[in-house]
């Protein structure tokens, strides 16, 4: 668990301080969450390792304009989603295809018996998540896998609560009749 | 961060289901990470006797060191304040002067703005966008700045056609 606080990370990337450390400090602190969430998005590792990368070199070339508003999660969350979706759409054709599924070579690894419900629940998710649009899917991420609250998805990407909400119950009902196709579970 | 219960929004989607969908990076990922980012960055260097305070403490104790008289120092103080403020005057008078606004545009305003003028959005102002808490003054500081309008003008039809630009907005 990294216990660093955003005041010692702010503090340390003054450049009268010692911004190597600082940088380094936000990186260790928030790449594991900001890699899920950019992950959940595009998929494949390879595009999410360029996002990421991307996402913390723009958020430390302007780190000068972060002015403390809002956590430097959230500022860091904004630059990862918008990121990842500008790549969705420079990627299109690739990215809106459903049958480009991620490798499900670990799913086949697994050996208990008691594990398949789980595979067969993840391989379907992530197909359901993929049927979703781009922008649509990052709402449910950030709700559902991330437990974020409508505000502070709001701030995130500027939208909304209400038609955050609306996006929201769309993508889970889009999601809950893919999988009952083929999943049975009770509520 | 502050998580919200929310079952009953959802109860046809168990939680349980969140655990089981996992993205895994490769071994040693996050290790690695931080050093290849390091390695991308350039960091300023911290001598803070570039500072001016530095810089003048540096004049005068040369001055002292080497007996120079008053009136040698008074002139080349002289000689950087002119320079000084000869600098700072030229940027401040090639500055345009419609930046200076006498009313805070509301963001309406600034939709409005940027969807007529579509040739003045590049991705400077959409990364300002998504990296900066930006105030409207901001945003019309950037805005105004010339670019390639061919290349800002499809650029920016298609992000209005996709309503990309209103979405961040």
């Amino acid at each position: 668990m990294n216990t660093i606080t955003d005041e010692e990370i702010i503090h340390y990337l003054k450049p009268e301080n010692e911004p190597q450390k600082g940088f380094r400090l936000l990186i260790e602190k928030h790449q594991e969450r900001l890699y899920a969430h950019i992950r959940r998005i595009v998929w494949s590792h390879q595009d999410t390792d360029d996002i990421l990368q991307e996402t913390f070199i723009k958020a430390f070339q302007n780190w000068h304009s972060f002015k403390g508003n809002a956590a430097i999660y959230t500022w860091l969350y904004r630059i990862a989603t918008n990121e990842a979706l500008r790549f969705i759409k420079k990627n299109r054709n690739r990215h809106d295809s459903p049958g480009a599924v991620e490798s499900v070579d670990h799913l086949i690894q697994m050996e208990a018996a008691t594990l398949i419900d789980e595979a067969l629940i993840e391989k379907k998710f992530k197909e359901a998540l993929k049927l979703l649009p781009p922008r649509q899917r990052v709402v449910f991420n950030l709700r559902y896998f991330e437990e974020m609250n409508y505000r502070e998805i709001s701030e995130i990407l500027s939208t909304s609560e209400g038609s955050l909400k609306a996006s929201y119950h769309h993508a889970m009902q889009k999601i809950t009749q893919f999988l009952k196709k083929d999943i049975h579970f009770s509520s | 961060m502050k998580k919200e219960k929310h079952h009953k929004e959802n109860p046809e989607l168990p939680d349980t289901f969140r655990n089981m969908v996992s993205f895994k990076a490769p071994e040693g990922y996050f290790a690695s990470l931080p050093d290849k980012l390091l390695d991308r960055v350039t960091f300023p260097e911290t001598k803070t006797e570039k500072s001016a305070g530095h810089f003048f403490d540096a004049f005068f104790t040369y001055l002292s060191n080497h007996r120079l008289s008053f009136g040698l120092g008074g002139l080349a103080i002289a000689l950087l304040t002119t320079t000084g403020l000869h600098f700072f005057g030229n940027k401040i008078t090639d500055s345009n002067p419609s930046l200076t606004l006498e009313t805070e545009p509301i963001t309406e305003e600034l939709i409005s703005y940027l969807t007529r003028h579509p040739h003045s959005i590049d991705e400077d102002v959409l990364l300002e966008i998504a990296t900066h808490e930006l105030s409207e003054n901001d945003l019309l500081e950037i805005v105004w700045e010339e670019k390639d309008r061919q290349f800002l003008k499809k650029e920016t039809e298609q992000l209005l056609e996709e309503n990309y630009l209103r979405d961040i907005l």
